[in-house]
């Protein structure tokens, strides 16, 4: 009889068995891939009874529970729910909840019963066969897996990253989550549709503006968990919503590390851990599904905290020098897209595009027919851009309503028109590959004369980014660090210069030299520094906000202005606790390497009244990704500051 | 090619009237929003950003997908179809008054369309929707309502297809 010929009839015995009797298939399980006759199967039952939780299978059973030896001795579970284990104290006892796990596995075997279990750890079953060299169709014991999983149809994972989103604090480093791949429709593109996305996030349910959210999120005072969805929810959220770039980096796994991102993940559903934002996140939870299907260490940088561009480029192999990635797919964002055909227009075009998207609408309605159908759709994504920013920014009625009626003069104009054939989604982007992007942290040197007094600096910064990095595509100018440090050495005395928890400003401008918008700028910083590098005394720690508006001048150049207040420990000037602030500011790209920073500030102390002016310039040269040089001018109180400085930039 | 036949069947012996089955608006009847509670989950009265606000630390989107029941009715690829059109409603609608686009293409394969047909579907359903779009009042009707009706002239055009389609709105 041949082989698939026994097969069928093995197939044909199991269905016949499983709808007599109305029980799980005990014949799913397979020894050297044939099914178990009743004798086979009481061995099984025998020898799964005598597994012990000894060497590898410990080993694995340890690392799939997330359990962790304490200094005591004893065993907790990263896990934080209880309920996520069989037993009560499964979570602190990895002995006891393996053996009543196995217990699960046996009768199962044996009788064909107990599959709900088996069924909410499918990873775990294979580790517990394994040990007795078998293997179980998890698709025949649980449909429900199978069904929304259908893990023989998943053709490979790929790891996302979306870039920051300033609207929210815990997405200012942006986010990874992983997509389960289907296979290719007819038409030889994939599925959207059944494209799944493998998401981590925490259970919050503070508002962003609430600083306990920000605490909460810091501290450990949210539970995360893993969550599945259709993977054009996010990433029409990120893309046209959020207006976030977004790439997909396809990971090469084999079948074997694939089952097990699929099994493991569906146990994860029903899994919670605290969440801690700068080393417990996205980033962390969804690089270690990886990391445990392939024993690849994608968590590793050089201080306590993890970003997600930190895990994508240890995809690339940082020890073993093999990568994982196989093929990256870049998405750009409504804004990167509209960029990018807006600045591919000759300048006569442009300003006759913003004159067309700006006119009034009565105007604009006797103009949209002379206007081509690829100008149409350039306004479309204007339009939605606008839309998508106002509703980042509470959304502004007047304006909101004023362009639904542009859009749909716009849109109707189009449906008027006959269909383009092989209508084409835009022009072709550049490269903006994360990888090649430069790396979040720096360490700073450079030397300066302060009143003809030299000095030297020494600065380290975990997270940086501001008005003179370069910029990607479409990117908003805008300044976010965290984690500076910067001492200065003067006389051989070495001072805290300044320390920043965090510095914020979102300038939020318009594509478009006219701006049609009503977005505002703002910022917010916890830090503790001096008002000006030349005023010694003036230090304290504070918390400062700001609003304003920022006006885009020209393709390259815009100015902004900044109002808001500071709290702030009672400094060395007038005993002050509360200082007005205000701010003027340019920001202009010289050419692609060197950017320039010219600003003014003005502080007003609340009770004393006391008044001082800061002025500044600040310019960057960057010719490489991995370094920088910069030079800054300083005037306050009439006195002069000058320093020159280089950096080098790393993971 | 015997479902294009079908198809073209249908299509040429469809009247213009046709989008407005048995004298109902399109998207006035039966639609996964109100059946599946998706409009409840995500929808109701408030504006997709808001409705996603929840959305926070790493975009989780739980609240979501918990929110969302589905009665029997509500076939998954039915909730994958109506969603997918109140979720990329603008680029689709820039997609359907064009001709074509990933996100018409989306769509198609969403509802598991013969590809050989998808052509002649998205005329039906660009004839359909510009009717919508030129309606007066497009303009102040609710991204909800918009998408209500761009499922009402799917659903018709799919429901005429004679099976082009597999999935059942």
């Amino acid at each position: 009889m041949s082989r698939q010929l026994k097969d069928q009839l093995y197939k044909l015995v199991f269905f016949y068995v499983f709808f007599s009797l109305h029980q799980a298939p005990a014949w799913a399980i397979e020894l050297h891939g044939d099914p178990l006759s009743s004798e086979q199967r009481q061995a099984a039952f025998q020898r799964i009874e005598a597994v012990e939780l000894v060497g590898a299978t410990r080993a694995n059973w340890l690392i799939l529970n997330y359990y962790h030896l304490q200094t005591n001795g004893s065993y907790v579970s990263e896990i934080a729910n209880a309920d996520f284990f069989i037993l009560d104290h499964g979570a602190v006892d990895p002995d006891a909840e393996f053996h009543a796990f196995k217990q699960a596995v046996a009768g199962f075997i044996r009788t064909g019963e107990g599959t709900e279990i088996l069924c909410r750890f499918p990873a775990r079953t294979r580790l517990v066969l394994e040990a007795i060299d078998a293997q179980l169709d998890t698709s025949l014991v649980c449909p429900l897996y199978a069904e929304q999983m259908q893990p023989n149809d998943v053709k490979s994972v790929s790891m996302v990253f979306a870039s920051g989103y300033f609207d929210n604090p815990a997405s200012y480093y942006g986010h990874t989550l992983l997509k389960l791949n289907y296979p290719t429709s007819t038409s030889g593109s994939r599925h959207a549709a059944l494209d799944t996305a493998l998401n981590y996030g925490a259970d919050a349910n503070d508002n962003p503006g609430n600083p306990l959210y920000i605490l909460k999120g810091l501290f450990g005072g949210y539970t995360a968990s893993y969550s599945q969805n259709n993977y054009f929810l996010h990433s029409y959220l990120y893309t046209s919503a959020q207006l976030r770039d977004t790439w997909e980096f396809e990971l090469g796994l084999s079948r074997s590390e694939l089952d097990f991102v699929l099994e493991h993940s569906w146990e994860m559903r029903s899994a919670r851990f605290d969440y801690y934002f700068f080393n417990d996140n996205c980033a962390h939870r969804i690089a270690r599904i990886i990391e445990l299907a392939t024993d690849r260490n994608l968590t590793e940088t050089h201080g306590f905290w993890l970003q997600p561009i930190q895990v994508i480029r240890n995809l690339r192999g940082r020890d073993s020098g093999r990568s994982l990635i196989v093929e990256e797919t870049f998405k750009p964002s409504l804004l990167s897209r509209f960029s990018n055909e807006y600045n591919l227009l000759p300048r006569e075009q442009r300003k006759e595009f913003s004159r067309f998207v700006n006119a009034e609408q009565e105007q604009q309605e006797k103009l949209v027919s002379s206007r081509s159908s690829d100008t149409l759709m350039l306004a479309l994504d204007y339009i939605d851009l606008d839309l998508a920013k106002s509703k980042l920014e509470e959304a502004d009625v007047t304006l909101k309503t004023r362009s639904q009626a542009r859009r749909a003069t716009i849109l109707n104009e189009l449906f008027q028109r006959p269909a383009v054939e092989n209508a084409v989604t835009g022009s072709e982007m550049p490269d903006l590959s994360p990888l090649n992007a430069r790396k979040p942290s720096f360490l700073r040197v450079g030397m300066g004369l302060a009143e003809q007094e030299p000095f030297q600096l020494l600065q380290y910064r975990i997270a940086n980014n501001d008005f003179l990095e370069p910029r990607a595509l479409g990117q908003e100018v805008s300044h976010f660090t965290m984690g500076d440090v910067e001492l200065k050495i003067k006389d051989s005395a070495v001072s805290l210069n300044r320390l920043v928890l965090v510095e914020l400003r979102s300038l939020s401008t318009s594509i478009l030299p006219s701006d049609t918008g009503k977005v505002r700028s703002w910022g917010l910083a916890v830090d503790y520094k001096s008002r000006s590098n030349l005023c010694e005394d003036c230090k304290d720690f504070g918390f400062t906000t700001q609003a304003g508006k920022a006006v885009r001048t020209g393709s390259r150049s815009l100015l902004y202005g900044l109002g808001g207040a500071r709290l702030h420990t009672r400094s060395g000037i007038e005993d002050e606790f509360l200082t007005m602030q205000t701010e003027a500011g340019a920001v202009l790209d010289v050419t692609e390497n060197w950017k320039m920073h010219a600003f003014g500030r003005g502080y007003w102390g609340a009770t004393s009244g006391e008044r001082d002016w800061l002025w500044g310039v600040d310019v960057a040269f960057n010719p490489k990704s991995r370094f920088d040089i910069r030079m800054a001018v300083e005037k306050f109180d009439a006195r002069t500051q000058l320093t020159a400085s280089v950096a080098v930039f790393f993971d | 090619m015997l479902r294009r036949t079908l198809l073209i069947i249908a299509v040429a012996c469809m009247p213009a009237t046709a989008f407005a089955a048995e004298g109902k608006a399109p998207g006035s009847g039966p639609n996964p929003y109100s059946e599946c509670g998706i409009g409840a989950a995500i929808f109701q009265d408030v504006t997709w950003a808001a409705a996603t606000s929840n959305v926070i630390w790493d975009l989780g989107v739980t609240a979501i997908i918990s929110a969302i029941s589905s009665p029997e009715t509500c076939n998954a690829r039915k909730v994958a179809t109506a969603r997918l059109i109140l979720e990329t409603l603008p680029s689709l609608e820039q997609d359907i008054a064009v001709g074509g686009g990933a996100h018409l293409t989306a769509l198609n394969e969403t509802m598991l369309c013969d590809s050989s047909v998808q052509t002649d579907l998205n005329a039906q359903l660009r004839g359909a929707y510009a009717q919508v779009v030129q309606e007066a009042s497009y303009a102040q009707k609710s991204r909800y309502e918009k998408a209500s009706a761009l499922y009402g002239n799917v659903k018709e055009v799919v429901d005429a297809s004679q099976g082009a389609c597999d999935v059942i709105l």
